[in-house]
């Protein structure tokens, strides 16, 4: 079955009450939504909770108008997106009308003094932060089960064994998992770093 | 063994390797708060059971009318002998609303719920943002918090389908005891003042006041005042000591109903305050006492219980404190 496909009928089953769909639903799309807006949100977990608790709010409400044209976790991303922007906007408003304490010179010193990069090769420590995030930007446009299991296998170590009991299939199953998931990501992960142009650039980034 | 230290093999392909090196600088990504995350399944579960348990409904009363029209000939009959629907009695009406609440009925609209408006049995109420308290017909305060759905089944029984909720029998008031029937367990008041928070994996009550039983399938258990029980979907029933006053109780308390103050002893006042709070009341010494019990007030305000007690006391000659679960009442300093 593909994937729209599974997420239009996740979405009709939630349009028909279905407590499992629900369960599905909010444990397999909240962990990566929330991930979306908290690192969109300067890594502030308050303001985090309220974007994500709003956005799922309003996706849940708006049920009835998702089409399939587009993959459902793409779809909540939009939302959320459109949350975090008002949020921004709400801000920076607001800040028009502030004297940030931070501003003061002799604190603006000691501000700078905190936030200063910890490496002694600032562009390296960047490039590994952002391969990272990449990775893990990429774990997550993947299907739940795609991201978990290569999280698994790659971050935790686990076995096909380890992975099979979990997902509650066999050998056979989980390999064959495991690979679509290894194509899916080195797709995604592809498109992600297509574009990116590094200074001596070396083969960072590139998984195949 | 972590995946970044597993020894490469000689059979691994060219693909297989780079993924591991790639991953060997990736981290686990990031999970949400535990706390964060209870919170907001909770939220969202009411806003979609609100939003699709409606439509289910009216898919099944549409089902129903499909059925009747297929029956035409019972129907007019019916309709020829000018029988109507019974109206449905009314069970409780609203005492207070903070935010928006909203309330349906038979599958039509939310629509938001005001002081005083009546609920009939059948009654579905869900909180959203906002909190409401209700005042039931059978006696007896029913608190419900943001994020909830409740669905009034009886003029002695209610459904909690998601979120918090807090029941004051107010003693005597209680004609019958409520009885609240969730997806965990049922709970049967006995005289008390309780909170019941049904989250996606279990049932929690916490008992300020009297007695709560709580019955699921053929086991049974009972709280006291100061007692917490946890009962898991598993069956697992866990008790835990708790506290009947401060912070876990403060959303009930801003929901208590109004006390009239003009007319009333000071003393009564105090003790009002005490039964919303969970408090008890302790004087100073026996000047302090005979003070409260001669103060009569008079004027009218409407807050909070221990904003309340504030501004009335503000007026008199007494001051309060709160030392643990006391409200000491003390004479002001000359």
């Amino acid at each position: 079955m593909t994937d729209d496909l599974q997420d239009r009928r996740l979405v009709k089953r939630l349009l028909a009450h279905d407590h499992e769909a629900f369960r599905q639903f909010f444990d397999g799309y909240f962990p990566r939504l929330y991930r979306f807006a908290r690192t969109r949100l300067g890594d502030d977990p308050e303001t985090t909770k309220e974007i994500v608790h709003v956005s799922l709010s309003k996706a849940v409400r708006k049920l009835g108008t998702y089409r399939g044209e587009a993959a459902l976790f793409t779809w909540l991303c939009t939302i959320c997106r459109n949350e975090i922007n008002d949020h921004v906007e709400r801000v920076v408003r607001e800040r028009k009308h502030v004297v940030l304490t931070e501003d003061l010179p002799d604190v603006r010193a000691a501000v700078d003094a905190l936030t200063a990069p910890a490496s002694d090769e600032p562009e390296a420590n960047f490039r590994r932060l952002e391969t990272t995030r990449l990775i893990q930007v990429a774990l997550d446009q993947l299907p739940t089960h795609y991201g978990n299991v290569l999280e698994w296998k790659y971050i935790y170590g686990f076995s096909v064994e380890e992975i099979a009991a979990k997902l509650g299939v066999g050998l056979d199953a989980a390999q064959s998992v495991l690979a679509r998931a290894k194509r899916a990501f080195h797709d995604v992960y592809g498109a992600l770093t297509r574009d990116i142009v590094t200074p001596n650039a070396d083969t960072d980034g590139d998984p195949a | 063994m972590n995946g970044k230290d597993r020894p490469h093999t000689d059979t691994e392909s060219d693909s297989e390797r780079s993924l591991r090196a790639l991953f060997a600088r990736a981290e686990p990504r990031l999970a949400p708060p535990p706390a964060h995350a209870e919170e907001i399944r909770r939220a969202v579960y009411a806003e979609w059971d609100a939003v699709t348990g409606r439509r289910a409904l009216m898919r099944r009363v549409g089902g129903a009318v499909a059925a009747a029209a297929a029956l035409g000939a019972v129907a007019l009959l019916v309709m020829n002998t000018g029988t109507a629907p019974t109206p449905a009695a009314v069970v409780a009406r609203v005492e207070r609303v903070q935010g928006t609440a909203l309330g349906s009925r038979d599958g039509a609209a939310f629509e938001a719920l005001r002081v005083d408006a009546p609920l009939a049995q059948g009654s579905i109420i869900s909180t959203a943002d906002g909190q409401v308290a209700l005042r039931l017909a059978s006696g007896g305060s029913l608190r419900l918090a943001a994020q909830t759905q409740l669905r009034l089944t009886g003029s002695t029984e209610a459904e909690l389908v998601a979120g918090a909720l807090y029941f004051d029998s107010e003693n005597a008031a209680a004609n019958g005891a409520l009885a609240v029937v969730t997806a965990v367990g049922t709970l049967r008041d006995i005289g008390t003042q309780f909170m019941a928070e049904l989250r996606s994996n279990r049932l929690e009550v916490g008992v300020r006041d009297g007695r709560v039983a709580i019955a699921r399938d053929d086991v049974r258990a009972d709280a006291v005042a100061g007692e917490k029980l946890t009962v898991e979907r598993s069956g697992l029933i866990r008790r835990d000591a708790i506290d009947v006053y401060g912070e876990e109780w403060a959303w009930a308390e801003r929901l208590a109903p109004p006390f009239e103050i003009d007319g009333r002893y000071l003393v009564d006042f105090l003790d009002w305050v005490a039964d919303q709070t969970g408090r008890s009341v302790a004087f100073a010494d026996a000047d302090v006492e005979r003070t409260a019990r001669q103060t009569r007030l008079t004027g009218s305000i409407d807050l909070e219980p221990l904003p309340k007690l504030a501004a009335v006391l503000a007026l008199t000659d007494l001051d309060y404190s709160l030392e643990g679960d006391r409200i000491l009442i003390t004479s002001k300093p000359l």
